[in-house]
């Protein structure tokens, strides 16, 4: 196995969160109750996410300027990788929102930024498969990439502090937000958050690899 | 957390059998944690599964 | 500079020489509205008046932009770049297809008036808003459609790849749209065409940098 290091860190991290997160002691919340666990499961999720788009953002650029396929396959892996955190944190939001708010989908900035994102980067997926010729393929899907990159920067980021929302922490609700959020469920969430992401970055590795073998 | 670990063990069958309707509301909700992580951890194994039947396929093909 | 205003006389040129496509146009937007109001009758609440609007405005800017590459698709590629580089293409086709989604959403405007009378109480901004979210559109339209037509596969693929990136101009917009229609205070709308501006600019700036990569060959 290559580059053993942040693998092994990332597994380690994981299974921190998975057991002191369910070992930890919570803040007293309303309804919310014991499920506010699911910020070290489902909000990581969404930020392993943006971290693996940020990822294949930055390739779509490198490949810009420097036409190089390995790069491009680099992209392509970590979109993917990106779309099945994507699709983890949609259900588990799913479950999590049928259980605390009621019903399985609302009409909140937050769902509706993370739908747009998925349909954005299905679109990228059907641009790539509509192209034959890799060079082509490859900077097409960059300047497609770079610009849904941007654009779900500022659907998830910018549009849900504009609005009310049901999600804890914004539009007045019990829970939390980034400032007053509890130091012990913070001592859990931020490492879970780095050891998603290194998993992550393994799993696009590991289809980067799979890509390589498969055009040679 | 000890005892949550036992009322968790001892009357989640009850409640289970009692009403089930209001099981995932049950115990603060922890089944709703639990549901979660099951559903990452299958997400993450069913990929696992895909990719290595790629991978099969792709050394058959040598 | 001069280069951009010729390159849009010339777009404008050839769209009223082949008048087909602007009649066709008109007569979806009289043709939508009017189905609605079959359908709607004459009450419309502000926000249905406001949402079908913009539904409206948004899919005949999609018909819009979707013809704006039709006359450099195959052989006439290469003739088109020796003419103009692709900075200058871009810049020109964004301000034209800003121009004309404008001048179509007014139309919009007037013909719902004309079904459903006009009470937008600030209509300065509510235009504003029109302005920003047109030029938007036009943005990741022209870009949308570049990009399908470099990839060969024209007919959906511009549709698909444009519609989940303009909802968060869609809602910007219709959010300002909605305050200058109530007449809410202006320090709310504020912000919001604040963001729209931002956004617009940072697009209109990716759509400018990029663009030259899709445009070789």
């Amino acid at each position: 196995m290559q580059q053993t290091v942040y693998k092994v860190i990332g597994v380690v991290l994981v299974l921190y969160s998975l057991i002191f997160g369910l070992l930890t002691s919570i803040p007293d919340l309303p309804i919310i109750e014991e499920s506010i666990r699911n910020l070290f499961y489902h909000v990581s999720m969404w930020f392993a996410m943006v971290a693996m788009m940020a990822g294949s953002f930055a390739y779509s650029i490198a490949f810009l300027r420097k036409e190089n396929l390995y790069t491009d396959r680099r992209t392509a892996a970590l979109t993917e990788t990106g779309m099945l955190f994507a699709f983890l944190g949609l259900f588990t939001g799913m479950i999590w929102a049928r259980f605390t708010w009621g019903a399985w989908w609302t009409n909140d900035p937050k769902l509706n930024g993370s739908a747009i994102t998925i349909l954005i980067y299905l679109a990228y997926f059907i641009l790539r498969n509509g192209i034959e010729d890799e060079r082509k393929k490859a900077r097409i899907s960059a300047v497609y990439n770079i610009f849904a990159f941007v654009m779900m920067i500022v659907f998830i980021g910018i549009l849900p502090r504009m609005t009310d929302s049901l999600h804890p922490g914004n539009g007045g609700n019990p829970g939390f937000n980034s400032y007053d959020l509890d130091n012990r469920l913070r001592l859990i969430f931020y490492p879970a958050v780095i050891g998603w992401i290194l998993i992550g970055t393994w799993i696009a590795s590991l289809r980067y690899r799979i890509k390589n073998l498969s055009i040679t | 957390m000890k005892n949550l670990f036992l009322t968790l063990t001892a009357t989640a069958p009850i409640s289970l059998l009692a009403q089930s309707k209001n099981f995932m509301y049950s115990e603060g909700k922890i089944y709703v944690v639990i549901a979660v992580i099951a559903v990452i951890f299958l997400g993450l194994a069913g990929y696992l599964y895909r990719m290595d039947r790629k991978i099969s396929a792709l050394e058959n093909e040598k | 500079m001069s280069n951009i205003g010729l390159l849009i006389q010339r777009y404008a040129k050839q769209e009223l020489r082949n008048s087909n496509a602007i009649f066709s146009l008109g007569l979806y937007l009289i043709g939508i509205t009017y189905l609605i109001y079959l359908l709607g009758g004459s009450n419309a609440s502000d926000n249905s008046w406001n949402t079908l609007l913009w539904v409206v405005v948004f899919f005949a800017s999609i018909m819009q932009a979707s013809r704006s590459f039709e006359f450099e698709s195959g052989d006439y590629f290469y003739y088109y770049q020796s003419i103009a580089g692709p900075k200058e293409t871009i810049v020109a086709k964004l301000i034209y297809n800003s121009l004309y989604m404008l001048f179509l959403s007014a139309i919009a405007w007037g013909l719902f008036s004309l079904f459903y009378g006009n009470e937008v109480y600030q209509p300065t901004v509510f235009a504003l808003g029109l302005g920003l979210g047109c030029m938007g559109f036009s943005i990741i339209l022209t870009l949308a459609n570049g990009i399908a037509e470099r990839s060969g596969r024209n007919a959906t693929l511009s549709t698909i790849l444009a519609l989940p990136l303009t909802l968060p101009i869609l809602k910007l917009v219709s959010t300002i749209n909605r305050y200058a229609m109530v007449g809410a205070p202006f320090d709310e709308t504020a912000t919001i065409i604040g963001s729209l501006v931002t956004l617009d600019i940072a697009i209109g700036l990716l759509a400018y940098l990029l663009f030259p990569y899709l445009w070789q060959d």
